[in-house]
């Protein structure tokens, strides 16, 4: 559907991406994740067509697109902080797309009122953006932006002025429109929860290049680089151990916390460690334990019917070797 | 939408691309020649007059000038009477101050309304009022003569009137910028002196004043280049004994004497670049503020001292009167008949002849007309180059970008008798730079000074409201498939609105006040409002003087008319930079 062959882009001496080649599918919810200045947003904007690559191609749908002025391309954009035209109502602010293309006033009418009708913001037609909520301006920012009947919809970091609790109900909303009217959707967040939670596929960035590819599961359960097991979920880092490092090979080893098993279990694929306790945090249902491996902190999660420790105990926990994610020294 | 429908607007949009990079070029060679000619050309044509004789350097004027008893004494006129004119600006204004945003007063809001009309009562309107009502046959002289009968009528005179004059009328900087920045000085610091012991006028004077001391240097700075450049004052109230650099340019030039025009005009030029390096220096060193991450709002506090809660309120309602006064007298007597002008303390009758005569003659209704079009005419293309401009600087940081800002900026320091000294020694003949033309006693170089006079603050106050468009906004009208003249016409220009109406009528209310470019520059064609009414003020003829104040009325309710828009729009709220 969306495909980003060999694109590079650079701000004048600067080259911030290199040689990105992507591979969006139709109807995907497809996620850019990556901490900030990771060029997850300049390759949305490449999308776009806001940003043009000093070379590669972009194609949408089989077709060129490289060439093409951002309205050209036929694709829907809500922006970060939605860019709602504060002088225009909501119904005209929804209206502009097909006012530009000089569609006739009786289809606007049924087509926006359609789309407002949809979208659940149709008593909010005559206001204007500002004297909407967050989430209303949300759904007038897509509404806007699939008016035009795009089948393509570019999201760059839409929650992120959001509050905490409306940001979830507005994440599975925009999930939910986008599976409903079966979109190709590129989403672009640094919040990883949100990537796990939205995406079918997700595609991990740092300094404008992809780490890994792949669905939520798969990112979380085999990470193919330290960065991106460190990026996605809770990891920690293992001090060294005979076990993992059979050649005395540098290797750096992470485990998550929910594979930290507290007890002493013997036998083939398991290693012991003696930790000491540094503090307990009580999360409801699972209590965490912060410990102390030498010079590694080691996070074990359990349930909290566990027996308590005191701070400074010795806390034995085994580790399944299967569960550890080595990782070479020398790579990022 | 199909993918054949986006290719086809694809296509469509096409063709005019090679128009858009035509209509481009076209604009940024407008704006060039525009630059160049009435910018860079005035400029050199002026230094050269003022060094160059016959084709080689000359220090000559500079001695014929030295030499001059008048121009020396014009000269020392200028810097006291601007000195002077800063100290006391900034008694009055900021006691006035204080009294609007820092000590509770009986009144204030009545107050403030007074200490506010310097804003539209000002340059020659204002000093016509003044000598209407304090001059020798003024209505204040003649109640004044009824207490002390022994008294010199013709006390308002010299430059006692003038220094009277810049005291109350250059307050205006005090009042809008200082006030603003009192009101961001964080409260809590004042209870914070209190409690340490502090009376609340000490508190002022040890923590507030101190605060916002860069604000006080830089509307002192203001009040320092407004005073130097004063025109109007010294002319109509100045009299034979004293006489300000300006006029002292005015009259060598009128004696074809224009290389020491010239020479004296870049004195001032001088002066003013210097004063204004002065104000960016200090601009870039206010950071007083923004210290509390909570700042309590300024509040007003009541002074428990007696004697000083007193004297506070006199002096407070001493100024009331003098600033309500000449504006008073001004309306009210452009209401009345001829004969009670010029005789009564208050007018015998109230009636509209003054305004029917004014309005229905040709020769009085002229100087409203030129005044009107002119304004118009500089207005409508300041207008459509700053829009271009300040596209040009918003969307791009290029060398060639830089000098067209940098340019278009120029103006603000130049003095306005540089800019007239300019345009007519470059254009008192044909000059290939304006197709052969000349300016000098054309009706254009009148508007063409207008131009260049609002071109700054216009180019300025458009350009920031251009940077402050969210970006995103044009990139969602063009994701929408807006091209950019679209974009431009349904985006950025409808948000643009309410700055270009207010930005204009700004450079409205200057130049219907303006009164130095058009003393210098104008002829029997296109006689302006400013020059009209400084032509009526010093008039014995009561009938003459009844016309002056009609012309100070109307430009006042237009003033006022303009200050309320702007308010309106939210300029008196934004936080206002001094440069």
């Amino acid at each position: 559907m969306i495909d980003l062959e060999r694109i590079s882009v650079s701000y004048g001496d600067t080259t911030v991406m290199h040689d990105l080649s992507l591979d969006v599918r139709e109807s995907e919810f497809f996620t850019l994740l990556g901490p900030s200045g990771c060029g997850k947003t300049t390759l949305l904007r490449t999308i776009s067509g806001f940003v043009t690559p000093s070379s590669g191609s972009v194609h949408i749908s089989g077709r060129d697109v490289t060439a093409l002025a951002p309205e050209d391309r036929g694709i829907g954009v809500v922006f970060q902080n939605y860019a709602l035209f504060p002088h225009l109502t909501v119904f005209e602010n929804v209206a502009f797309g097909l006012r530009v293309a000089r569609t006739n006033r009786a289809e606007i009418a049924s087509r926006v009122q359609d789309a407002l009708d949809r979208i659940g913001v149709a008593e909010h037609a005559a206001k204007k953006p500002a004297e909407l909520s967050g989430g209303q301006q949300q759904r007038v920012a897509i509404a806007r932006a699939l008016i035009l009947g795009a089948r393509v919809l570019l999201l760059d970091e839409p929650l992120s002025n959001l509050d905490a609790k409306l940001r979830e109900a507005m994440r599975d909303e925009i999930r939910d429109i986008q599976q409903r009217m079966g979109l190709t959707a590129v989403y672009v967040t640094h919040d990883q929860h949100e990537a796990l939670a939205i995406s079918d596929r997700v595609a991990v960035m740092e300094s404008g290049a992809v780490r890994q590819i792949g669905t939520p599961r798969e990112l979380y359960a085999s990470p193919t680089s330290a960065f991106v097991c460190s990026f996605i979920g809770d990891t920690s880092c293992l001090p060294p151990h005979p076990a993992f490092q059979p050649n005395g090979r540098a290797v750096r080893a992470f485990v998550r916390p929910e594979h930290v098993h507290l007890g002493v279990r013997d036998g083939d694929g398991w290693i012991n460690l003696e930790p000491t306790l540094e503090r307990m945090v009580y999360q409801g249902a699972r209590t965490r334990l912060v410990l102390r491996a030498g010079d590694t902190r080691l996070t074990a999660e359990a349930p909290s019917d566990q027996p308590e420790h005191v701070n400074g105990d010795t806390v034995p926990v085994s580790i399944r070797l299967a569960d550890v994610h080595l990782y070479p020294e020398a790579q990022p | 939408m199909t993918d054949l429908t986006v290719l086809a607007r694809a296509e469509l949009t096409r063709p005019d691309l090679p128009y858009r990079k035509f209509a481009f070029w076209a604009g940024f060679a407008m704006l060039s020649w525009a630059i160049v000619a009435f910018l860079y050309v005035p400029l050199g044509t002026v230094l050269s007059a003022a060094f160059y004789r016959e084709g080689s350097v000359t220090t000559e004027t500079i001695a014929r000038l030295a030499g001059a008893r008048n121009v020396r004494s014009a000269l020392w006129n200028t810097f006291w009477m601007a000195g002077a004119t800063v100290i006391t600006v900034n008694i009055v204004g900021l006691f006035q101050v204080m009294v609007l945003e820092f000590v509770k007063v009986r009144g204030a809001g009545i107050l403030k309304i007074a200490y506010a009309t310097p804003l539209v009562f000002g340059s020659v309107t204002a000093i016509t009022g003044y000598n209407f009502v304090y001059g020798d046959s003024g209505a204040v002289t003649e109640l004044l003569t009824r207490f002390f009968p022994g008294m010199n009528r013709d006390w308002f005179h010299g430059w006692v009137a003038v220094l009277i004059a810049h005291s109350f009328l250059m307050t205006h900087y005090h009042f809008l910028f200082l006030r603003a920045a009192i009101r961001r000085v964080d409260f809590a610091t004042v209870e914070a002196a209190r409690s340490l012991g502090a009376s609340p006028i000490s508190a002022l004077f040890k923590v507030v004043l101190p605060v916002v001391r860069p604000t006080i240097f830089a509307v002192s700075l203001l009040v320092l280049l407004s005073a130097l450049t004063s025109l109007a004052a010294p002319a109509i109230l100045g009299g034979r004994e004293f006489r300000m650099l300006n006029q002292m340019i005015m009259g060598l030039n009128s004696v074809r004497r224009q290389d020491m025009a010239a020479l004296l005009a870049l004195l001032l030029g001088l002066i003013s670049l210097i004063v204004f390096l002065g104000l960016r220096w200090i601009e870039r060193r206010q950071t007083y503020f923004g210290g509390a991450k909570t700042p309590i709002p300024m509040q007003k506090v009541v002074l428990k001292n007696r004697l000083s809660n007193a004297a506070v309120h006199i002096i407070a309602w001493v100024l009331f009167v003098i600033y309500a006064t000449p504006v008073v007298f001004t309306i009210l007597f452009s209401f009345a008949p001829s004969r009670s002008i010029a005789t009564d303390v208050l007018p015998s009758s109230l009636t509209l002849d003054n305004y029917i005569s004014v309005l229905t003659a040709q020769q009085t209704l002229e100087p409203l007309v030129n005044s009107t079009v002119m304004s118009v005419m500089a207005i409508a293309v300041v207008l459509c180059l700053a829009l271009f401009a300040g596209r040009l600087i918003a969307k791009s940081k290029s060398l060639l970008t830089g000098v067209v800002e940098f340019s278009l900026f120029i103006p603000w320091v130049l003095p306005s008798s540089l800019v007239a000294i300019g345009l007519i020694l470059a254009y008192d003949a044909p000059s290939p730079w304006i197709f052969g033309n000349v300016l000098l006693g054309s009706y254009a170089i009148m508007p063409i000074a207008y131009g260049i006079l609002i071109v700054p603050m216009m180019v300025r106050l458009i350009g920031a409201a251009m940077v402050g468009i969210d970006p995103s906004l044009e990139d969602a009208a063009q994701s929408l498939g807006a091209g950019p003249l679209t974009r431009f016409l349904r985006v950025t220009m409808p948000l643009l609105a309410p700055v270009l109406i207010l930005v204009s009528a700004l450079a409205f209310n200057d130049l219907v006040n303006e009164y130095t470019v058009s003393a210098f520059l104008y002829n029997p064609n296109n006689k302006p409002l400013g020059v009209a009414i400084a032509g009526f003020a010093v008039s014995n003829d009561p009938e003459t003087l009844a016309k002056g104040l009609v012309y100070a009325t109307l430009v006042m309710s237009v003033s006022f008319v303009i200050i309320m828009l702007a308010d309106k729009l939210g300029l008196g709220r934004a936080p206002i930079s001094v440069v």
